[in-house]
């Protein structure tokens, strides 16, 4: 039995899916206002490390890192729509790269696990 | 020695299956680091010599890996490694100004001497610091390859300090302390000779640009090379004739050069430069390399234009010139 990381093809996976989940981001406006265009790099390192979580794959992210990193959003009114929008980038990005839609939900299922710790509540 | 390595010349060793990093912070050394997987890139390194396992270096960029840079959460040495920052890598050197030529309405062109070759890529930037620790940074605005002649396209700002050093001193004479080099805007290695490259700045965003092409043309680049240059008035166009002519002996090189304000000056464009590019990016966008220069405003809303157009995040070479504040 492989796992979700696996199936998804591991790290190549999280190459290809960065550029495409990040241009759904910052084209969409419900959401865009949230992500600094500065410093993109930097940017796309963050989305990548998301994406290797929410894709199960290795990653040391705690619930704490999860408070401290959108604190500075929630201020912002980053809320629970926001994330439903971001899930469902996220879920467009895997369909464009032919992800079944089981695999889908489990992305989801981890993506959902940490909304409460991502709004701080 | 497995596992042996040198963090500014202090001596480690890991255990069993430890990192660079994990041995580091057992030390007690200060690091920055954040995920320990690879991918936040918080604990970025630089190796002077040694063989750099594959696997840290992965996830980087084709210029980070050239300029030896790893990641020491995923390093397990294979042999000795002299690590340190990346911000500590580099020479300290001083230079001799031996020319200083005006190349436009308020550029000029300052050629420096090191004793040794400099170890950089044209187009990468330095620090020049004077006696008085008066410092700037700027590119190197090479069209040759670097030896110990460092050239840079410097604009003269009235009343700026470094603009009042530079008009004042005395080629054969002066000299200044360079360190370095840094940044990312280099033809690198690994970029397929057929992929289309295309560069654009502002003001002496020009510079490494102008060093980027040269460099692209010296190594044969056969795929196309789109420049553009904006200005607000067409007469700050420097280099323009040059450049016309650059475009006109190589078939793969189209100058586009642009001004904001009318102008009756042949061959160039009036109008919006990010428009200008976005309507010329080529059709192999998922290859094309993106080189941008200059003003923070126009190189970090170009980078994100041309990224959402379909340009690669990671073929995007970006280098703002931030002001002095």
């Amino acid at each position: 039995m492989s796992t979700l990381f696996e199936r998804l093809g591991g790290e190549g996976a999280i190459d290809a899916a960065v550029d495409i989940f990040y241009r759904k981001m910052l084209s969409d406006d419900r959401v865009s206002d949230f992500f600094d265009t500065v410093d993109m790099d930097g940017q796309i390192a963050k989305q990548k490390a998301f994406l290797t979580m929410v894709f199960g794959g290795p990653n040391n992210y705690t619930g704490q890192n999860m408070r401290d990193g959108h604190k500075h959003l929630v201020e912002k009114g980053l809320n629970d729509e926001h994330v439903d929008i971001v899930i469902a980038h996220l879920g467009g990005t895997l369909k464009e790269l032919g992800v079944p839609d089981t695999d889908i939900a489990e992305v989801a299922e981890i993506a959902n696990s940490v909304r409460d710790d991502v709004l701080n509540r | 020695m497995a596992g042996e390595f040198f963090y500014k010349e202090k001596p480690f060793r890991c255990g069993e299956r430890e990192s660079v990093l994990d041995c580091l912070i057992r030390n007690g050394e200060v690091v920055s680091y954040s995920c320990k997987t690879g991918v936040c890139q918080s604990c970025l390194m630089a190796a002077s010599d040694g063989d750099l396992p594959e696997a840290a270096q992965k996830g980087l960029r084709a210029p980070q890996i050239q300029r030896k840079l790893l990641l020491a959460c995923q390093c397990y040495p294979e042999s000795v490694l002299h690590l340190t920052s990346p911000e500590d890598t580099g020479l300290n050197v001083t230079a001799t100004v031996v020319d200083k030529q005006k190349i436009g309405n308020d550029v000029v062109l300052l050629r420096l001497e090191t004793k040794d070759n400099f170890e950089a890529q044209p187009g990468q930037f330095v620090t020049l610091q004077t006696d008085s620790a008066l410092a700037r940074c700027y590119s190197l605005a090479n069209a040759t390859s670097i030896s110990n002649q460092l050239e840079f396209q410097i604009r003269l700002i009235p009343n700026g300090k470094m603009s009042q050093w530079i008009a004042d001193c005395a080629p054969g004479k002066s000299t200044l302390t360079v360190r370095g080099p840094a940044g990312d805007c280099f033809y690198s290695d690994s970029i397929p000779r057929d992929a289309p490259i295309v560069l654009a700045g502002t003001g002496t965003g020009l510079a490494p640009l102008w060093a980027i092409v040269h460099h692209a043309i010296r190594d044969g680049h056969a795929g196309s090379i789109k420049l553009f240059h904006g200005a607000v008035n067409a007469v700050d166009l420097y280099l323009n004739d040059e450049l016309f002519q650059l475009a006109d002996r190589n078939e793969t090189v189209e100058y586009f050069p642009c001004s904001l304000n009318e102008t009756t000056q042949p061959g160039v464009h009036v109008g919006d430069l990010q428009q200008l590019l976005l309507a010329q990016l080529p059709n192999e966008l998922s290859e094309c390399r993106l080189f941008l220069c200059g003003a923070p405003e126009l190189v970090n809303s170009l980078r994100k234009k041309a990224f959402l157009a379909g340009v690669s995040s990671r073929n995007i070479f970006a280098d703002p010139f931030v002001p002095t504040a």
